[in-house]
């Protein structure tokens, strides 16, 4: 660390300049998290008119009827436990005295071991069942939501509970691919963003290769993608 | 001085003091209950906002399928960063 320090000293940097900028890095990095999930196969990306801010992303699915099955990814920074949360979820949900809500218990999923309930309401189109898996990481709970009809349960039952179970962490976007060679290209063609002419193009066509990744994969690769173009273009 | 007007001071200051204490104590209580209160209703939101978007979701979402191309999707991403809007794709983690 003194060699360092008196590295930084001979450029002319000031130390605690290379402190904050150490400061910096440690955030940029503890920043660089995302958390993903893959949803259903073949279902499309939902579009709401005026989501909630809680609310990242959701998906809709094909059901028998008018009312298609969802999926969405919410987040809240919270300060307590898991337990404490679904408890305080319990009190929210039953403040309806027409909805039924069951704790299901324990949820391994790979971002981790989460919690699993259960609400059923009644609907217009019947009666309706709500899934939420939830997940505490480092001060943000993660939940994962699914509202479907109890007709169409049957059907949808396996694959949403697939799709809770995806919910992960990655530190960066290309750690998912399993293919180490596509891994280093697309890595290679993420980071040289913005600084050739037809690289955005070359990543869109890369990430629609990566279907296996999921939409939601996609999605947030090509808005990282193009954060990180504006960025080194701004900076040029 | 006899020694029951003694006692008598020295119980009447006791009382004092820890009527004082007691009233103290109420006070630290109260103000971090009061917030604690306020936090348990705070907590618990955003289940009850997905709850809320997935069954409108359901209700009266359209959708947008992978397969009629990347090109939506940069589209919306263009849409998003354009209005500077928060939702739709804050995947990372704070």
């Amino acid at each position: 660390m003194r060699q360092v320090l008196a590295a930084v000293e001979e450029v002319g940097a000031q130390p605690t300049d290379f402190m904050f900028l150490l400061f910096l890095l440690f955030f940029a990095i503890a920043e660089a998290q995302y958390c993903y999930f893959i949803p259903p196969p073949n279902w499309e990306i939902a579009q709401l008119k005026n989501p909630s801010p809680h609310v990242k992303i959701g998906f809709i699915g094909k059901g028998s009827t008018t009312f298609r099955p969802s999926i969405n990814l919410a987040t809240e920074e919270i300060d307590v436990s898991l337990k404490e949360y679904v408890k305080a979820v319990k009190e929210l949900q039953l403040a309806d005295p027409t909805t039924k809500w069951r704790d299901l218990g324990k949820f391994p999923m790979e971002g981790g071991t989460g919690r699993l309930t259960e609400m059923s309401t009644s609907s217009p189109w019947g009666e309706l069942q709500v899934f939420q898996a939830f997940l505490v990481k480092e001060g943000t709970v993660y939940i994962l939501t699914a509202a479907i009809l109890k007709e169409d349960l049957p059907k949808f039952h396996a694959p949403l509970l697939s799709s809770f179970r995806s919910l992960t962490f990655i530190d960066d976007l290309w750690t998912p691919i399993a293919d180490s060679q596509r891994r280093s290209e697309f890595q290679a063609l993420f980071t040289s963003l913005g600084t050739e002419e037809g690289k955005w193009e070359k990543l869109q066509s890369c990430v629609s290769a990566l279907a296996e990744l999921g939409p939601y994969w996609q999605f947030l690769a090509l808005q990282e993608g193009r954060v990180r173009m504006t960025s080194v273009e701004k900076s040029k | 001085m006899p020694e029951s007007i003694l006692y008598e001071i020295r119980g009447s200051k006791m009382r004092n003091i820890l009527f004082a204490l007691l009233i103290l104590a109420a006070c630290i209580q109260a103000f971090p209950q009061e917030s604690r209160e306020a936090r348990r209703c705070r907590r618990g939101q955003a289940a009850g906002y997905a709850t809320r978007d997935a069954t409108v979701m359901s209700m009266m979402g359209w959708g947008i399928g992978i397969a009629i191309g990347i090109a939506t999707l940069c589209a919306l991403i263009d849409n998003e960063t354009g209005s500077g809007s928060s939702g739709g794709g804050g995947g990372t983690t704070h």
